[in-house]
């Protein structure tokens, strides 16, 4: 497998009013095209952060980073929108879909900042595969919060990105659509998707090859499932 | 799908506020194409008007002839008074074509309102050529000729009486005019001898009309009238500068409505998306995580604000255009002289104008919400939850 993402002595630091957060401390680690990756902590840890910085949304200020063979510090804003735009699919726990956008339209939202046109297809081929298909014309308010979440991981799909980045994709969930959702995540995976997810499930981390523990900034563990 | 249908969708998603927005551009669109529709049409009747009258200079008596020359038009007592052996004598002059006697008198009625009476010669009528008139001219020393609006509020037709009981004189109707749309709507119309006998101005002239043979030959005659003692002669030019002046200031007050109607109407499209944006924070900062770029912020915002203008301009324009008679009369009303004929037309252009005026309003008001939509960040929309 080639190395799709590779930290080197990353460290993140900001200010909280007078107080200087050291959200991650000299992390480094390297994550395959293919891998499907868990990070999991208490809350403050530092997870979401990781996530940003791998996700172009947010840089260092120490180290390095590395994804699909680009040094992120070396981007500029232009370049970081592209890379954001076109290898990463981003999912989160709020779903974040327009209200007034349908379905469909949601999922081909990001087409409109990429470089690739005409996915309609590729849209309704997303739908089927998120078991959609009958809902495409519907409001995100007629849908339940399972089928918003399918949506939105329609939607991280649609440029057919390298990279798919989830934080707490399962967190407004019941149980039942949790479980469509790791299978989902599953069969993604199963189809040579790099995944890496933020997650306080226990379930959703153990279905995970790699699971990152980070404490306080640092990882704390790192091992193989299974 | 694309940003600019996106730009819709958003709108619609605060009707009441983008509806109010958009009735706010309307007022402004609506009351900028009155201005210009108004500015071009009040200068066009005016020159229509005065080539109608075929009055091409007006002699008055010492004191300041034009204002004597724009209360004659108008309606107006002048306080001075031309020796009647004037009119023949500026009638005999060579190019003379048409020269009328005029006495105008003013009566205060008991609501304080005032009614011009005016005194005119037969050959008035060969200055007022457009003029109609329901019944005949005067056809007895006791006639009277009312304009459509004076007989409208003395509810008086062709063939009744009309009596005035500060001057004891009582009128037959012979003719009542057909609207004009000007200010001669509203006078009456009196005999000259009649007139200077129950205004006891025996032998006197407010002023005399002047229609020329040959209006090339303008400065010739006007210096050969210059010769008779005590009299001054104004040219239609002069009277129509004299008309500009005294309308300049209800124009100025009309554009500073509008200014002030284009600027509120500004502040309120850049509050009114400057709010949404500051809503819509989050999702634009989630639009940054998929790929949107600045420029791309930028340009939903801004359309969002054109489509607001240019909605606004559109249904302003159109309100002007269908509530254009109502707005005439207002003006009519309002402007101290107001010519025959309708202020405001459909001119394509002045349409066209005040869209795109609106339009680029828009663009402007776009410009600082769009620049604090662009900046939003994605860190934001993902950590604040």
């Amino acid at each position: 497998m080639s190395n799709l993402i590779t930290l080197k002595n990353v460290s993140k630091n900001y200010r909280r009013g007078r107080e200087q957060v050291h959200a991650l401390n000299d992390i480094s680690l390297e994550i395959n095209a293919g891998d499907f990756v868990s990070v999991v902590g208490p809350s403050g840890s530092g997870k979401s952060t990781l996530l940003n910085i791998i996700g172009a949304m947010d840089l260092p200020n120490e180290g390095s980073i590395q994804l699909a063979d680009k040094e992120l510090g070396q981007l500029n804003e232009k370049e970081l929108t592209h890379t954001r735009a076109d290898v990463i699919g981003f999912v989160f726990q709020q779903f974040f879909l327009q209200p007034t956008l349908t379905a469909r339209e949601n999922i081909l939202l990001p087409t409109l900042f990429s470089q690739q046109k005409n996915l309609q297809s590729r849209a309704d081929e997303l739908l089927a595969r998120v078991g959609l298909s009958d809902r495409g014309d519907h409001l995100p308010d007629e849908l339940s919060g399972g089928e918003m979440q399918r949506v939105a991981i329609a939607r991280a799909l649609i440029n057919q990105p390298k990279l798919l980045l989830a934080d707490e994709p399962t967190g407004n969930l019941d149980s039942q659509n949790a479980q469509a959702i790791y299978a989902l995540l599953d069969e993604l995976h199963n189809d040579g998707l790099t995944i890496i997810t933020v997650t306080h499930s226990e379930e959703l981390a153990s279905r995970a090859q790699y699971r990152i523990h980070l404490r306080d900034g640092s990882i704390d563990k790192e091992k193989l499932n299974g | 799908m694309n940003l600019f249908t996106l730009s819709i969708k958003n709108l619609q998603r605060r009707k009441l506020r983008s509806g109010l927005t958009m009735a706010g551009v309307g007022i402004a669109a609506a009351a900028l194409f009155s201005l210009l529709s108004f500015n071009t049409g009040f200068d066009r009747a005016l020159k229509e008007e005065m080539s109608n009258s075929g009055i091409h200079m007006l002699v008055s008596t010492e004191g300041c002839p034009l204002e004597a020359a724009s209360l004659a038009l108008h309606g107006g007592e002048i306080p001075k008074f031309l020796d009647g052996r004037r009119l023949p004598e500026v009638s005999d002059v060579p190019g003379v074509r048409t020269a009328t006697g005029l006495l105008i008198f003013s009566l205060i009625e008991d609501e304080g309102k005032a009614i011009f009476f005016y005194g005119v010669g037969d050959n008035y009528r060969d200055l007022k050529p457009h003029w109609k008139i329901d019944g005949e001219w005067f056809t007895s020393p006791d006639s009277i000729i009312l304009g459509a609006e004076a007989a409208r509020v003395e509810k008086r037709k062709v063939g009744d009486k009309v009596y005035f009981p500060d001057i004891d004189a009582e009128f037959t109707v012979s003719g009542i005019l057909q609207r004009t749309g000007s200010e001669d709507d509203g006078f009456f119309y009196l005999p000259l001898a009649t007139a200077q006998k129950v205004f006891k101005k025996e032998g006197k002239l407010s002023a005399v009309g002047v229609s020329l043979a040959n209006v090339e030959e303008f400065d010739q005659v006007k210096g050969q009238i210059e010769t008779l003692p005590d009299v001054y002669v104004v040219s239609r030019d002069q009277i129509m500068q004299q008309i500009s002046s005294i309308t300049a200031s209800s124009k100025t007050l009309m554009v500073a409505v509008v200014i002030v109607a284009i600027t509120v109407s500004f502040l309120g499209v850049i509050n009114t998306v400057l709010m949404s944006v500051f809503e819509m924070l989050r999702e634009f900062g989630y639009m940054r995580c998929i790929g949107a770029s600045p420029g791309h912020i930028f340009r939903l915002v801004v359309f969002e604000t054109l489509l607001l203008c240019l909605g606004g301009g559109i249904l302003g324009v159109s309100f002007g255009i269908v509530f254009s008679s109502i707005t005439d009369q207002w003006l009519h009303d309002l402007l101290p002289y107001a010519p025959a004929g309708d202020f405001i037309s459909v001119d394509p252009v002045i349409v066209i104008a005040s869209i795109l005026f609106s339009t680029l309003v828009g663009l402007l008001a776009g410009i600082i919400p769009g620049l604090k939509a662009a900046h939003a960040s994605p860190m934001e929309a993902v950590r604040n939850v």
